[in-house]
């Protein structure tokens, strides 16, 4: 299983490199991205474009619920539980 | 938590529908334009479906298919467009806007519609699209032909007395700048006020075939779209030759800016011209500062208005069709139809 760590930092860096409001205004585990604006639908598109990618796991419509993509604490459970579940990142 | 996608009864749940729109999209009178979009379109009654969380009392979000009859090739067809799509923000993560996308489907794959289409104005709006693979059919661009410069130059000068100095100048530059006029034999373009009649039916029943795909354009769908329309007036110029119906055009005045809705004839190149022509006249002296239309990019309007000094800006919106597999709808739109869309077609 990947660290949490490990996953929250790549998955900040990505939305810290992404998203300019998140830039602009940092971001923290429990802020709130979908509320904010700091996210919209195309930035989940990018997202779950990006973790697909990254952790080798595929996301379902179904999980593309705001549970798993509100915060950054969220994603990053998110994407550990479904890495414990499939298979393992990309070497 | 657990969202699902359920059908709206228009009639007990109006209000609900109507709570979600004005809250998330706050720029329209829902309430005043509901019962005119929702129940008396001539086409038929709106379908629409709400998101729902199943913990919460009331819906997250709402969309709706508005049925359209349009030529498909040499068949009308009873087709479909997607509007008043809305959730609330904290659900804005893609889900449940996949639910409610899929759900706009629901009439085209029980057969009651031939196809639906969806005019995303950017590619915020294309992420459930893309996700389900799909892309856009066609694009909108969007044209513009400045007609006086007073605004241009307010962005740039700060004193109001240099503006309109310079205004005169750069007006009545606009105005003389070399034009072709383009009165086309025997044609005559003249304000058309009052209803629709059965001229205009019949016109729309003698301009259809090859790949096009366009609206359908009988008086009673002109009198509802632009004289029922509880929000808005407009003007509409048409053109006669021998008394017969050749061809018109609609207009939305702003306080400054007009806008070309529609425009429709026989021979869009004949015709067309002479009642832009006219169009940029009839708005000339209401100080309006630019005409705008709105047109499907490379199509034969595109031309036509860069022909009579529209330049051609950003695009607007695109056109994302969905038709069941197999079906004779599916293979036209795979077939690089032609759409005749105006600004019309995109407003709900």
């Amino acid at each position: 299983m990947i660290e949490t760590n490990t996953i929250t930092v790549r998955l900040k860096e990505f939305i810290l490199q992404k998203f300019p409001l998140a830039k602009k205004q940092g971001l923290k585990g429990s802020d709130r991205m979908l509320d904010t604006g700091i996210i919209d639908s195309l930035g989940v598109l990018d997202l779950v474009g990006f973790v697909e990618r990254e952790y080798s796991i595929e996301v379902s419509d179904e999980e593309l619920t705001p549970e798993n993509f509100q915060s950054l604490d969220a994603l990053t459970a998110f994407v550990q539980t479904k890495s414990a579940n499939g298979s393992g990142p990309r070497a | 938590m657990k969202v699902k996608a359920r059908p709206v009864c228009l009639d007990s749940e109006r209000s609900i529908l109507i709570g979600i729109l004005e809250r998330n999209l706050p720029e329209l009178p829902h309430a005043r334009r509901s019962e005119w979009l929702y129940d008396k379109n001539p086409a038929g009654n709106a379908w629409s479906w709400f998101a729902i969380e199943e913990s919460l009392p009331s819906p997250i979000g709402v969309a709706t298919v508005v049925p359209r009859f349009m030529w498909v090739g040499e068949s009308l067809k009873l087709c479909g467009q997607v509007a008043d799509f809305a959730i609330d923000p904290g659900y804005r993560s893609l889900g449940p806007a996949m639910l409610l996308q899929k759900a706009t489907f629901d009439p085209v794959n029980r057969g009651l519609l031939a196809f639906c289409y969806d005019c995303p104005p950017d590619d915020r709006g294309m992420s459930t699209f893309r996700r389900m693979g799909m892309e856009a059919n066609c694009r909108m661009r969007r044209f513009a032909r400045p007609l006086r410069v007073e605004r241009r130059l307010g962005e740039k000068l700060a004193s109001k007395k240099l503006v309109s100095i310079t205004a005169l100048f750069g007006n009545l530059a606009l105005r003389l700048l070399p034009t072709r006029r383009h009165s086309a034999s025997g044609i005559k373009v003249s304000v058309h006020e009052g209803r629709f009649g059965a001229e205009f039916t019949e016109l729309d029943r003698n301009v259809r075939g090859g790949n096009l795909i366009r609206s359908r354009r009988s008086a009673e769908d002109l009198n509802w779209r632009f004289r029922d329309d509880p929000l808005n007036q407009y003007q509409v110029l048409t053109a006669h030759r021998g008394g017969e119906l050749v061809g018109y055009a609609v207009v939305s005045l702003g306080e400054q800016d007009a806008y070309v809705l529609d425009l429709f004839s026989r021979s869009v190149a004949e015709v067309g011209p002479s009642l832009l022509d006219a169009v940029v006249e009839h708005v000339h002296d209401r100080k309006i500062q630019s005409v705008h239309a709105l047109c499907a990019d490379g199509s034969e309007m595109s031309g036509l208005l860069r022909s009579v000094r529209f330049s051609g800006r950003e695009i607007s919106a695109r056109i994302v069709a969905y038709a069941k597999v197999e079906t004779e709808a599916h293979a036209f739109l795979h077939g690089s139809p032609k759409w005749s869309f105006t600004r019309m077609d995109l407003m709900a």
